[in-house]
């Protein structure tokens, strides 16, 4: 029995639990639930892994070599990271109250960390397909206003799984097995692959059903949300793409575009999706340029990121949850009510926007630093370009419209004690993540090539220096615009996106498509009613016993007449054939 | 908006949290106008110790004054060319909130 524990995917541990969910009535036992579960995967993943035997789990099946288990250095951080965020996602949602949400949480957690963990792509592709069927009640716990977004985030993350499916079944003729390790371009299915994980991972116009769904879901489902598909997607770009070219360009577009894009929305949580697609381009320009150093730094930020967007979406959760908007134009002067989620907020700010000793300060400049190496200084101005960016939509906008900013006179209780707790523990991390002294090296030991990664140190006085630099230059420009009254308001309003083609002028297509069809069917309808009844009536016209045949010559002679064309035809038939 | 926001949306005393006396400062007009200068200063001293800790690996564009400055330009002209460009995009893409007529986002 205990034999078999290292060949079953951690995953699994947290899958059962979420379908015991489904089933328990009592509150605090689906509590306990979603809080052991990642705990006890965390242990699974400490327990299984083996340097010298990361494979496990191997069965053929209708003659397809299935690897279920594949707990390596690149995995396992994404393994032990799902689990903390699994942790804090139970912490945070300890006071909802919903099945759906707490065994839907639960699996989608499972199904992302099973992906991670899987050694081939068919069971890539399940894991993967779990992901999507799992979360997008999350999407729809956020009430009748959501139900079209989740609708739309099914349809993509579907689409990304058949695109993924079907390219590793181009890929699996072509290579004679299912593996999943580097897979790159130039093999058949490589391309689609690549588009299928590009929907996952925001790449530019790809990326709409992250602030279409996530800013729609419940308060405790956008944290959910925020963690997984995406950093799974970055996890298998890391796995099977390491080093393409192309994605450093990819990756540099996600950085850039969603900096523009958040600083005209009002909806502070769709400013957080969007400062989403852009660390997702800090990852994906990392995975791009694929050396060692660039890959350990994707693996960090993939680490710290978690934990500080978690942070960000659960302070505006908790604002969410006590005020009922999360619209900056609604906002302001929260500090009054909630400090505690006002400093978590900073916190998370700081993070993100790589102040040192705060979490991104050591990940983030490990990718900046390794596209300098690679002589790419177009690449590594627009990176410093669109960090400058982050300071503006997640280092400033969201805790000073939310917090700060004017009074608007709100006065409500601070954030319940389980959230408090659940951003606690994060600010925790992104705090002792970028601890010079014993901190940054505990995640260093986690990355893929440890040896590499001890190797780079963050905490120079001139990188201090040039960082700081930035951002008070940022803080600079932002105080300045204010005092000049050029920073703009923020204002109500629907900001439109690359989605405007399909949820407008594609669904007028469609309807319009849709209403010629049904205009069609009714006009075929008529039509082959009216020519049948037509035909019907000659023939009865013709030849029923009040038809001409029968009005010179006797029934009988028809009857005969009717015998010598049926012989004549198959005479013709046997003959002729 | 969902049922958990709904349950939840609760009025406080109409009293400030003990806490919130951390972050006072930051409403007084004094913190408000000299908020600038915090900014301005922190660019000097970097800039000033730039001169102890210069680039060991400088970019092309790192060389002159720019030895020094070069990071507060390019976050000064980023942060300000983001800022700038709001107003534009907000004209040409902005549009009624429920234009798309699936009801809104979370609201009050």
């Amino acid at each position: 029995m205990f034999d078999l524990l290292p060949h079953i995917n951690p995953a699994f541990a947290i899958i059962i639990a979420g379908i015991l969910c489904i089933f328990s009535p009592s509150h605090f036992v689906r509590k306990a639930l979603m809080i052991a579960a990642p705990i006890i995967a965390g242990i699974m993943i400490f327990q299984t892994y083996d340097p010298n035997d990361t494979l496990r789990g191997q069965f053929n099946f209708a003659g397809i070599d299935f690897t279920t288990v594949r707990i390596d250095r690149l995995s396992m951080i994404w393994g032990y990271v799902f689990c903390l965020a699994g942790l804090i996602n139970g912490i945070f949602a300890f006071h909802e109250k919903c099945k759906i949400s707490d065994s839907c949480a639960l699996i989608y957690t499972g199904a992302g960390l099973g992906a991670v963990f899987a050694g081939d792509l068919i069971t890539l592709f399940m894991f993967w397909e779990l992901t999507a069927v799992s979360s997008v009640f999350l999407v729809w716990r956020g009430g009748p206003a959501a139900y079209a977004a989740g609708m739309r985030y099914l349809g993509w993350h579907v689409l990304s799984g058949v695109l993924l499916l079907a390219g590793a079944i181009m890929y699996g003729r072509y290579a004679g097995n299912y593996d999943f390790n580097n897979i790159g371009l130039d093999v058949p299915g490589g391309w689609i692959m690549l588009l299928g994980i590009g929907i996952k991972a925001g790449f530019p116009l790809l990326h709409t059903w992250i602030q279409d769904a996530y800013p729609k879901a419940s308060v405790t489902g956008t944290v959910v949300l925020a963690t997984f598909s995406t950093k799974m997607a970055i996890y298998a770009l890391a796995r099977g793409y390491a080093g393409t070219e192309i994605l450093i360009y990819i990756g540099v577009i996600m950085t850039l575009f969603p900096v523009f894009f958040a600083v005209i929305e009002n909806d502070l949580r769709k400013v957080l999706a969007y400062s989403l697609n852009n660390q997702l381009g800090f990852m994906v320009v990392g995975v791009g340029v694929g050396s060692a150093m660039a890959l350990n730094g994707v693996a960090g930020q993939v680490v710290v990121h978690i934990i500080f967007k978690s942070l960000l979406f659960m302070s505006m959760g908790a604002v969410l949850h006590r005020i009922g908007t999360a619209k900056a134009s609604e906002l302001g002067g929260l500090f009054r009510s909630m400090p505690i989620t006002a400093i978590m907020c900073l916190i998370g700010a700081a993070s993100i926007a790589a102040f040192p000793l705060f979490a991104a300060f050591v990940t983030k400049s490990m990718i900046i630093a390794s596209v300098f190496e690679n002589h790419n200084y177009i690449v590594f101005l627009l990176l410093l370009f669109a960090s400058a960016g982050v300071m503006e939509h997640s280092g400033i906008k969201v805790p000073f419209f939310a917090f700060f900013s004017h009074d608007s006179g709100r006065r409500v209780k601070e954030a319940p004690t389980n959230m408090l707790l659940a951003m606690g523990i994060a600010a925790a991390f992104c705090l002792v993540l970028a601890w010079p002294f014993g901190g940054y090296q505990m995640l260093f030991a986690l990355m893929p090539e440890p040896e590499v990664a001890m190797e780079y140190i963050p905490y120079t006085g001139n990188h201090i220096l040039t960082q700081l630099q930035l951002l008070f230059a940022a803080m600079f420009a932002f105080a300045l615009l204010k005092k000049l009254g050029v920073y703009p308001d923020e204002k109500r309003a629907q900001i439109l996106d690359i989605d405007y083609l399909w949820r407008k002028p594609g669904l007028a297509i469609a309807k319009w498509s849709d209403g010629m069809m049904t205009r069609y069917e009714a006009y075929q309808t008529r039509f082959v009613k009216n020519t049948a009844g037509k035909i019907g009536t000659r023939l009865y016209q013709v030849f029923s016993p009040a038809g001409s045949f029968s009005e010179d010559a006797p029934s009988g002679l028809a009857a005969l007449m009717t015998a010598g064309i049926l012989a004549l035809a198959l005479f013709l038939v046997y003959f002729i054939r | 908006m969902s049922d958990d926001v709904k349950l939840n949306v609760q009025s406080g005393s109409g009293e400030n949290h003990p806490l919130a006396k951390l972050f006072m400062w930051t409403d007084t007009p004094g913190a408000k106008k000299n908020f600038i200068w915090i900014s301005v200063a922190g660019l000097i001293i970097t800039a000033a110790l730039m001169v102890i800790y210069p680039n060991k690996h400088p970019a092309p564009w790192e060389v002159g004054p720019m030895k020094l400055i070069a990071y507060g330009v390019i976050g000064g002209f980023a942060y300000t060319f983001v800022v700038l460009s709001a107003k534009p995009l907000f004209n040409m893409l902005s549009r009624p909130e429920n234009y798309y007529g699936e009801g809104d986002d979370h609201d009050v």
